[in-house]
């Protein structure tokens, strides 16, 4: 698609009108960059922010002592081609939510190019972040790369959870997406704690455990870093015949991770919002509600 | 003429050699008790979906950047590598399991073939995984034959605990063994010979099952 205009007098032959920023072809380049802070009352606030298209910022708001911040997509959801920068800080003493309100769609590519997410996170000591968004849903043909970076200084408080569906199943897909790369980091300080990589392709082997556990599995995924006694009883309790769910530490302390694989997404939300509220108890901490559960 | 270093390569290999392996499941214990494998057929599933796949993808690939650290007696890359382990193995279980057969591997192979390279790195203060010990121990060989080594020793192991685990013969096991192995040998050549730049695999069925294990109530295996 070309961007072509006409001059203001409407006269003489069609003048090339560039394109705005962030947009290249077809493809959007947007970022999200926040950073929060608290104030002399003792309030969090966002002391920067800046984005762009596809993702902006609604407006904050206090839950429960902590700023919630929703990350919103207004467009349909990510397109091959598209590349997000996010970047969320949380200072010494800043308590953030952050959020998405609706699920992010990766659509069918149009070609080779994925669509490409880089988020860091960053925490700094005395500092407390919740990353709950809602679910990934890769649709048929969807090619999408994620890479997440996790840096939580010691003394810092992070709740980390991803949430990856097979599809939009009610349109009987069902790990019908082309290619999925999944890169997280996870440091304490400049130590590596947690590495994974993944690349899922339906076909092939890389969906085999998912798909033995439940054919159309929505996979969850936690880390959870902070000095108090984690619940890790309770959280062996929500394995049921409809998600196996595991925790357990990594190897420095005061870092857990926690994976489950549900059999429907109704399962992967009921367990979702009984981890989310299992760490704010053994926090303890009241929990924002965001609303949604 | 059979190569020097075959007689070795055969004692280190041998399920009689105590590495500890012989104890553990690497997960497979919980999935049968989930009932996700059942029986022969389930574990020839999960060999050639799971245990295979993972050794393409991350184990093979991971030793071969230890293998080329080991045979330039590179330690401080092999520590890296070491600790980078640490933060591959999520799971607890598995991540201990990993350590402590490396180091009781480290200790007897310290026995077996003193060299003061195995020396320099048990002073270390390193975690001692399985796959850099594996390749210290094997630092003289081709890349080629220490990656089939080392799958061969996983795939060996898992079937061992199948047979503790399902109602599965001897003979069955074995021939699950041979089509396994036979399956996967070209595999390993292939990544031996140019490994990913980029290692990696999704398993978080098998991840849940050793994270839960550690705390099963009834269980054989160690992990």
């Amino acid at each position: 698609m070309s961007a072509l205009g006409v001059n203001a007098a409407g006269q003489g032959a069609p003048q090339p009108v560039a394109p705005p920023a962030g947009v290249q072809g077809r493809s959007l380049h947007g970022h999200l960059r926040a950073v929060a802070a608290v104030d002399a009352g003792g309030r969090t606030f966002l002391r920067d922010q800046s984005f762009r298209a596809p993702l902006h910022l609604s407006k904050p708001h206090d839950d429960a002592g902590a700023l919630v911040v929703n990350m919103v997509s207004p467009t349909a959801g990510l397109f091959d081609g598209d590349e997000v920068d996010v970047s969320l800080v949380v200072e010494s003493g800043a308590r953030a939510v952050f959020t998405t309100p609706a699920a992010t769609r990766i659509h069918r590519a149009r070609g080779d190019r994925p669509a490409v997410v880089r988020q860091s996170l960053t925490v700094h000591a005395g500092g407390f972040a919740e990353y709950f968004p809602e679910r990934l849903i890769p649709q048929r043909g969807a090619r999408y790369r994620q890479e997440t970076t996790l840096r939580v200084e010691p003394g810092g408080t992070l709740l980390f959870f991803e949430w990856l569906a097979p599809g939009r199943v009610a349109h009987g897909e069902v790990f019908a997406f082309t290619e999925l790369h999944w890169h997280t980091d996870l440091r304490i300080g400049e130590t590596l704690v947690a590495r994974e990589r993944y690349a899922l392709r339906p076909e092939g082997p890389s969906l085999a455990g998912v798909r033995l556990a439940f054919p159309e599995g929505h996979y969850l995924g936690g880390f959870i870093v902070g000095d108090f006694p984690f619940p890790r009883e309770e959280i062996d309790r929500l394995d049921d015949p409809d998600a196996a769910v595991g925790a357990g530490p990594l190897a420095v302390p005061g870092v857990w991770t926690i994976k489950a694989l549900c059999r429907d997404s109704l399962s992967a939300r009921r367990t979702l919002g009984a981890l989310r509220a299992l760490v704010y108890q053994a926090l303890p901490r009241v929990m924002p509600a965001l609303r949604r559960f | 003429m059979l190569p020097d270093w075959l007689p070795w390569l055969l004692q280190l290999n041998d399920s009689q050699f105590p590495s500890g392996a012989y104890a553990h499941s690497f997960g497979l214990e919980d999935l049968v008790q989930r009932g996700l494998v059942r029986d022969a057929d389930g574990l020839r599933a999960f060999l050639r979906d799971q245990v295979s796949p993972a050794l393409l993808a991350l184990d093979v690939p991971m030793l071969a950047r230890a293998h080329a650290a080991a045979a330039a007696g590179h330690l401080a890359a092999l520590d890296a590598l070491d600790r980078e382990l640490d933060a591959w193995k999520l799971a607890e279980e598995l991540r201990q399991a990993s350590r402590r057969m490396g180091s009781r591997r480290l200790a007897l192979v310290r026995q077996l073939d003193p060299a003061p390279v195995l020396d320099a790195f048990a002073a270390l203060d390193s975690p001692q995984h399985l796959l850099v010990v594996a390749a210290l121990e094997m630092r003289t060989l081709p890349l080629a034959v220490a990656a089939w080594a080392v799958a061969h020793q996983a795939v060996t192991g898992s079937v061992t605990a199948a047979v503790k685990l399902l109602r599965l013969g001897q003979d069955r096991a074995q021939a699950i063994l041979r089509d396994t192995l036979v399956e996967l040998a070209p595999g390993v050549a292939a990544v031996a010979a140019a490994p990913p730049g980029d290692p990696g695999w999704f398993n978080p069925l098998l991840e849940i099952a050793s994270l839960r294990h550690a705390r099963a109530r009834e269980r054989l295996f160690i992990s």
